[in-house]
């Protein structure tokens, strides 16, 4: 199996390497790469070291905290870190330190995971462009977003692991535009506790990684009950323990149609021969398509807006003028739209997800498996795509594909499968049922292990080694 | 697709406290008519159901 955290975490145990190492490698990459990526918002070198010095001493006297021990890991700017700021990629947000750490943060503190710093999100996390933040695979494309600094601190290999928000895609679109793997879990798997929401009934929290054994282990450490999240369910699972277990005779339904399509011929190219990859290792795949899915994105932003709009209400009336006037009409809209309209994109989700979850039933069904997104990495003001004939703006391109699953709650992991023809990563997105990761896990993993995309890495703006 | 009446508009936001001048009712209005059209074509998703619970939000699955 090939995994940087697998290889670190035998490194550290076999003494030949040191957490404080690994930090000190860590930080310095980060010097080295990050002034074209602009990942990080904050790096703080000098906890960091002591939770690498911290982690070292833990395990000379035998201590093993698990599989994150003395991994560097970046979080998200809109978890809470306690003594630092939470900007949220926002100039509305107060430059104050927040007193507490989020519950994923106190997770992953527990398993002594090296915190290194707060990675770039769009603005409210509310956008798929996640500037100042570039893409490590070329510099004048986004990242993606709203994860946008995650996805790509993660492919320049200056972390291994790093934490993002999904609200209608934002873990999967930067891991497909970034060429790593995202894991959005079930609705309630991870506590969102301390994290700033969006729209708090879509938002999930999950990892996004250099491969798909790190996203298993990192996932096992965040998940969770949490009395501060009601909706934090407590199943225990150990993520890893099914990942080599193959798909022979898995069946996995390929979705064809709206809102998948249309897509850029490379993208299809690559899903396809993705598809096939599956198949000759024994899946048993089957075409479908879900009609009422090309309802996804009104019922999404009829969510989202309304959401949104109460949670930051005292920000948009006190200061409009630092909201971005795309981010800003959203919000307006969902301020003072009819709440039937609300009303009616729940009664959408609801009717969505139960699409959804019957064409799991008819096809009896272990996943489904689908493009992350239909296009490729967006040039920086890039505003459009075109399909033969079709305009679509960017961020509605990319939500129409992940944004189901959102709905629905289902998890859902994009993993690399391949490279358009100017080198720009494609993913494959994998569904699965309610609190199902093990599944969907282990099918990345079957993919992972025969086609090795994982272990392609940017050219020039990468410390990851090809494995 | 037809805009909401500015001045219904500007009575809106005032009672939601967004009367500054950076929210101009016209703009807001056109934005508006765009969103409530995309709501309005949920119908063909929704007509002839009975949602039981429209606000229930939980992914697991009564098997």
């Amino acid at each position: 199996m090939t995994s940087s955290i697998l290889h670190s975490a035998h490194a550290l145990r076999a003494g030949s390497t040191t957490s404080a190492a690994l930090t000190e490698a860590s930080l310095s990459a980060i010097k080295r790469l990050d002034g074209d990526l602009h990942s990080f918002v904050l790096v703080d070198a000098e906890a960091a070291l002591d939770a690498g010095h911290q982690a070292d001493r833990h395990l000379s006297a035998g201590r093993d905290l698990g599989p994150l021990m003395g991994m560097g890991i970046g979080i998200k700017d809109i978890v809470d870190m306690a003594g630092l700021p939470t900007r949220c990629g926002s100039p509305a947000y107060p430059p104050d330190p927040v007193a507490r750490d989020a519950t994923v943060v106190s997770r992953l503190r527990a398993g002594g995971a090296v915190i290194i710093g707060k990675t770039t999100a769009h603005e409210l996390a509310c956008g798929v462009y996640s500037a100042p933040a570039r893409n490590p695979w070329a510099t004048d494309r986004i990242p993606g977003g709203s994860s946008g600094g995650s996805g790509a601190a993660v492919a320049a290999g200056l972390v291994p692991v790093a934490i993002g928000s999904d609200t209608g895609g934002s873990i999967r679109i930067p891991a497909s535009l970034c060429g790593v793997v995202g894991l959005k879990p079930t609705y309630g798997r991870v506590s969102r506790a301390g994290v700033e929401p969006l729209s708090w009934s879509l938002d999930h929290i999950g990892p996004i990684a250099s491969d798909v054994y790190s996203a298993a282990v990192a996932l096992g450490v965040i998940a969770g009950g949490d009395d501060a999240d009601p909706t934090a369910t407590t199943t225990f699972v150990d993520f890893t323990d099914t990942l080599d277990r193959g798909v022979e005779g898995a069946r996995l339904g390929v979705i064809e149609g709206e809102p998948f399509e249309p897509m850029q011929p490379d993208v299809a190219k690559a899903v396809n021969q993705a598809i096939e990859v599956l198949a000759s290792l024994g899946a048993v795949l089957v075409r479908v398509t879900i009609p009422a899915l090309r309802h996804t994105l009104a019922a999404e932003f009829g969510i989202v807006g309304p959401e949104a709009a109460h949670y930051h209400r005292e920000r948009l009336r006190q200061r409009p003028e630092d909201i971005d006037p795309g981010i800003r009409a959203l919000l307006v809209a969902g301020s003072i739209s009819p709440v039937g309209h609300y009303l009616k994109a729940l009664e959408a989700r609801r009717v969505l997800a139960e699409a959804i979850r019957e064409t799991f039933r008819a096809g009896e069904f272990d996943a489904l498996v689908s493009p992350t997104l239909p296009a490729t990495a967006a040039g920086l003001d890039q505003e459009n795509f075109e399909y033969d004939g079709f305009t679509e703006a960017v961020t509605l391109s990319y939500v129409r594909t992940t944004a189901p699953f959102n709905l629905s709650g289902l998890p859902a992991i994009s993993v690399p499968c391949g490279f358009d023809s100017s080198g720009l990563p494609v993913g494959l997105q994998i569904a699965g049922r309610p609190f199902d990761e093990a599944t969907v896990l282990r099918i990345a993993a079957a993919y992972e292990r025969t086609e090795g995309w994982t272990s392609v890495v940017p050219p020039r703006h990468s410390t990851r080694v090809r494995s | 697709m037809t805009a909401l009446d500015p001045t219904i508009v500007a009575a809106l936001l005032r009672a939601a406290g967004l009367d500054q001048p950076i929210f101009d009712p016209v703009e807001v209005a056109a934005d508006l008519a765009q969103r409530t059209a995309d709501i309005e074509g949920l119908e063909a998703l929704l007509t002839g159901r009975t949602a039981r619970d429209s606000t229930a939000r939980s992914p697991g699955w009564v098997q």
